[in-house]
């Protein structure tokens, strides 16, 4: 029996989130939380577990007195801000993790998975869009968590490969995508062009950049030292070095550098950042690091 | 310092040639380290030590040098490297340990023994660890209790449980089972150790060595002792209910003393005897009492010495029993006089009209009648009827010259000079198993039966001996004698009882008694071993015991009770040590590093595993000082 990408008592932690977003969308429902639920006449849509905070009159009393549990009833809302979750696939996830430690691309489908059932509760329409130097098929899914399954078959069929193109893939996803909305990157950003400038590009668009960097051990403080024969598992390319303490120093300091410059660039566009090490559980991730980025509150 | 296995060229050549296979393969496994990585944008950017420079210097230099050490002390463990000197590696030595009698002696606290003991266990504590020690108890005879080891509890356990012996010690024997042992021991020769007093058994020990002799004497220079030698109790021959009795005392002191003995029998106490004993002299005290029931005798001195063993002993006395003889006879004032000759005999004359096949008696003579039942007790038959003769009656022989004795048989000893007249007697047939033992031309006169089928033994003598001149022959009486001796060899047999010490006893024998007529046994019954030699009886009691030595017409008995203790003194060499080795005598012998060095170099091999072996479970990781200031930025980044 294959091992669900998320247990349940975990889902049902994930609905009291919401996916946050900043800006208002013109022709578009949401944005802001208070708005989220339409007022009654709306099409119902799906019933919820009650949360301490639910608006009282929603509460399907009917169900109430059956069942003797609280159920929210839940409306359709149209139309909605697309919710957009890009997730990298590239080979550059299979590598970096220390030891002991469960593989960028792993987390990353987790996060994923989790952020996806966070929309589908709140009855957002989330689009799962895979790449690496190009898009690959996408998986739309919206309407309630009874839709999350599918979700979950799909980001559980996805493999690693290709190469990190950020530059295609963004051209790509503004050809393909017209409507604007919140964006979330899942990635490491380890692209060897520069990956921030095609991002650039998506925010100059419209899009809400929420920016889920995922980091190995090994990438931030790689072991071992001394002549070290060094393979891109991407492009294949080799690189021989002497490698001290000194050089890790530096490295180290590198690669925090290169990751408040991602930071930066989400803040500084109006968007979100998170910075994931892979070996952080998914619940210190979720309801650590995303939560302090407001990515979900 | 020195290699058991290798010399030194040859353990650097092993070194060596090692070492540059460990430091070959170890350059080998230092090449290149392969890395996969997400990116090499940071990489590149990182600052490169110069690979030129790095490549002159060795990487992980303590890996290479702990895996050298490591090598370097499995060898030396392979060499069995050995510190110290190697003359005083692994010697034997023999302590002889003294157990015999003379050791009980009480000496302040405890025994002479218990002080032997002590410095037994002193000595054995100076010797080195590695030195192997044999422990020999010396006394009558010298047993090896431990083998050579170095194992010293064991040595001391056996010291601990020596006991002192009943027997005078052997000092010959022991010494030289202890060189021996030394001598194809086939390591180191150590030192034989003597332990104990100098009195010994025999005169030939008093100037007796060995190589490489130590010895610790315990012994008090000053004694006191005077003890009972030997009591000897025999029985008169004369008359059957005297006793002869001599008790033999020895002042073992070095001044005179004066001791009083005196004896005892059941509730009977004889006259003391005084005896004034200058040093190293025996003195005899006899006595003659008259007893004819069983009883204790008991010998004893007033001395008050640090031995009381020797100053008491008791012998058990037998009852004078005579044997009785039951004459069915119609002329019993003929058979008186030949049978009251001797005070061992007790004549019980009946008329045949009375007979019974079982008497109250020991032996029968059938004086010329037919029994109406065959005795059930040895028996003598006197002309028997010839119809009624248990040995068929071949003939009636009339002016028969008896003209041979059977001289193989103890029916006719004595008997083989003179020709006898004989006006008339029978010619037996023999049976069986018939003995002839007098011999006319005709044929036996005189047959011997032994006992067969539930019949006892039986004599016939086929003419009247006490008819006529033959009752004035010497050879009636000594006939009639043999006869019944032969009948009841028990009832006639004489006892002597001695009591002396214990080991070595010696019995001096009559002239034509021979080993073959003896039986030597203990108070169980079971056979003594015993050897004759120049007409000496010779055996050995470990023990306190009773020892009889059974001939046909005699029995004497041994008590060996008493402590054998010996008369002479050992003179040791003046050449020969006589204390205790001084701490560190011995020297100290190489110490067996091997365990140790082998146990090292494992420990080195694993530590230069640990941490940098390929599959180490310790991986190489940052100085702390920067795994600190990583976590830090890390916090820092997650939290951002």
């Amino acid at each position: 029996m294959r091992e669900p990408l998320l247990d349940s008592s975990f889902l049902e932690r994930l609905e009291r989130l919401t996916l946050n977003w900043e800006k208002s969308f013109p022709g578009l429902l949401g944005g802001h939380n208070p708005s989220r639920f339409a007022g009654p006449g709306q099409e119902f849509l799906d019933h919820r577990l009650f949360h301490q905070g639910d608006d009282l009159r929603a509460v399907n009393w009917r169900a109430y007195m059956r069942l003797e549990r609280l159920f929210l009833k839940m409306f359709q809302v149209e139309p909605r801000v697309p919710v957009r979750i890009m997730l990298d696939i590239s080979n550059s996830m299979t590598a970096g993790h220390a030891q002991g430690e469960p593989s960028k691309f792993e987390v990353s489908r987790r996060i994923a998975a989790a952020l996806c059932y966070v929309g589908l509760v709140r009855l957002d329409t989330i689009t799962l869009q895979p790449f690496a130097d190009k898009l690959f098929d996408p998986f739309l899914c919206g309407g309630g968590r009874h839709r999350f399954q599918p979700a979950e078959e799909f980001l559980r069929l996805l493999r690693p490969h290709g190469k990190t193109d950020f530059f295609h893939a963004v051209r790509q996803f503004n050809t393909e995508y017209a409507q604007r909305g919140l964006l979330i990157v899942i990635s490491d950003f380890m692209d060897e062009q520069d990956c921030l400038r095609p991002l650039q590009y998506l925010a100059d668009f419209g899009h809400e950049l929420h920016l889920v960097q995922i980091w190995g051990g090994e990438d931030r403080v790689p072991s071992g030292k001394g002549e070290l024969e060094l393979t891109d598992v991407e492009s294949g390319d080799v690189l021989t070095l002497g490698f001290d303490e000194e050089s890790l120093k530096e490295y180290t300091a590198r690669f925090d550098r290169y990751a408040d410059e991602v930071r930066s660039f989400a803040q500084r566009n109006g968007g979100r950042y998170a910075s994931v090490p892979a070996g952080a559980s998914l619940e210190e991730t979720v309801f650590g690091s995303l939560i302090r980025s407001r990515s979900v509150v | 310092m020195f290699f058991l296995n290798l010399s030194l060229g040859e353990f650097l050549a092993l070194l060596g040639g090692l070492s540059g296979i460990v430091t070959a393969l170890y350059l080998l496994d230092r090449t290149k380290r392969k890395k996969v990585v997400s990116s090499l944008r940071f990489w590149v950017a990182a600052p490169r030590v110069d690979e030129q420079q790095r490549r002159k210097r060795i990487r992980e230099p303590w890996s290479l040098i702990l895996q050298l050490v490591s090598l370097l002390l499995l060898l030396l463990a392979i060499g069995q490297l050995e510190w110290g000197s190697r003359e005083n590696a692994g010697r034997n030595h023999v302590i002889v340990l003294d157990t015999s009698s003379w050791m009980a002696r009480s000496s302040g606290k405890g025994t002479i023994l218990d002080a032997a003991k002590k410095r037994a266990r002193d000595y054995a504590r100076r010797l080195p660890a590695s030195d192997r020690v044999m422990l020999i108890r010396a006394e009558g005879i010298a047993t090896p209790v431990t083998a050579f080891s170095n194992d010293r509890k064991q040595l001391l356990r056996a010291i601990d449980a020596s006991k002192a012996s009943y027997a005078a010690l052997n000092l010959k024997s022991a010494l030289t089972l202890a060189y021996h042992a030394l001598k194809w021991s086939n390591a180191q020769t150590g030192e034989i150790v003597f332990v104990g007093g100098t009195r010994v058994a025999n005169w030939d020990d008093e100037d007796v060595s060995v190589p490489r002799l130590r010895v610790l004497n315990v012994a008090p220079e000053q004694s006191d002792d005077i003890g009972i030698r030997r009591v000897s109790v025999t029985r008169d021959a004369s008359a059957n209910d005297l006793w002869l009795a001599s008790v033999a005392v020895r002042n073992y002191a070095k001044s005179a003393h004066t001791v009083r003995v005196a004896l005892q029998f059941a509730s009977t106490r004889f006259a003391p005897r005084t005896l004034t004993l200058d040093p190293g002299t025996e003195g005899e005290a006899e006595y003659k009492f008259t007893t004819t029931g069983a009883g204790t005798l008991t010998a004893s001195i007033n001395s008050r010495d640090d031995l009381p063993l020797d100053d008491r002993v008791q012998l058990e006395l037998p009852s004078a029993a005579r044997l009785r003889v039951a004459v069915y006879s119609n002329r019993a004032s003929a058979w008186q006089p030949l049978l009251e000759s001797d005070p061992h005999v007790q004549g019980l004359y009946l008329p045949p009209s009375q007979y019974s096949a079982s008497p109250p008696a020991d032996v029968m003579i059938l004086d010329g009648i037919t029994p109406s039942a065959a005795p059930l007790i040895p028996s003598l038959w006197i002309a028997p009827p010839r119809d009624h003769s248990p040995a068929p009656v071949a003939t009636i022989q009339k002016n028969a010259l008896l003209s041979h004795w059977n001289a193989e048989t103890p029916l006719a000893a004595g008997l083989h000079a003179k020709e006898l007249h004989l006006n008339e007697t029978e010619i037996f047939q023999k049976v069986g198993g018939d003995t002839a033992v007098a011999l006319t031309d005709q044929g036996p006169v005189v047959v011997a039966r032994t006992a067969s089928d539930g019949n006892a033994r039986l004599v016939e003598i086929g003419f009247d001996p006490l008819y006529g001149p033959l009752k004035y022959e010497v050879s009636t009486p000594l006939l009639f004698g043999n006869i019944l001796r032969w009948l009841e060899p028990e009832a006639l047999r004489t006892t002597e009882l001695t009591a002396t010490g214990v080991g070595s006893a010696s019995v001096l024998l009559d002239q034509g008694e021979s080993a073959q007529k003896f039986r030597v046994v203990d108070e169980r019954g079971f056979a003594v071993p015993f050897t004759v030699r120049n007409g000496m009886l010779q055996l050995y009691a470990e023990h306190p015991s009773i020892v009889k030595i059974i001939a046909p017409d005699r029995e004497r008995v041994l008590s060996l009770t008493l402590p054998g203790i010996g008369t002479f003194h050992w003179k040791p060499a003046s050449t020969v040590s006589r204390d205790l080795p001084a701490a560190g005598w011995f020297g100290s012998s190489a110490v067996d590093l091997w365990k140790w060095l082998a146990v090292l170099g494992g420990l080195g091999l694993l530590i230069e595993w640990l941490l940098f072996g390929k599959q180490r479970p310790i991986r190489w990781r940052p100085s702390s000082v920067l795994r600190r200031h990583a976590a830090r930025d890390e916090r820092e980044l997650v939290e951002r």
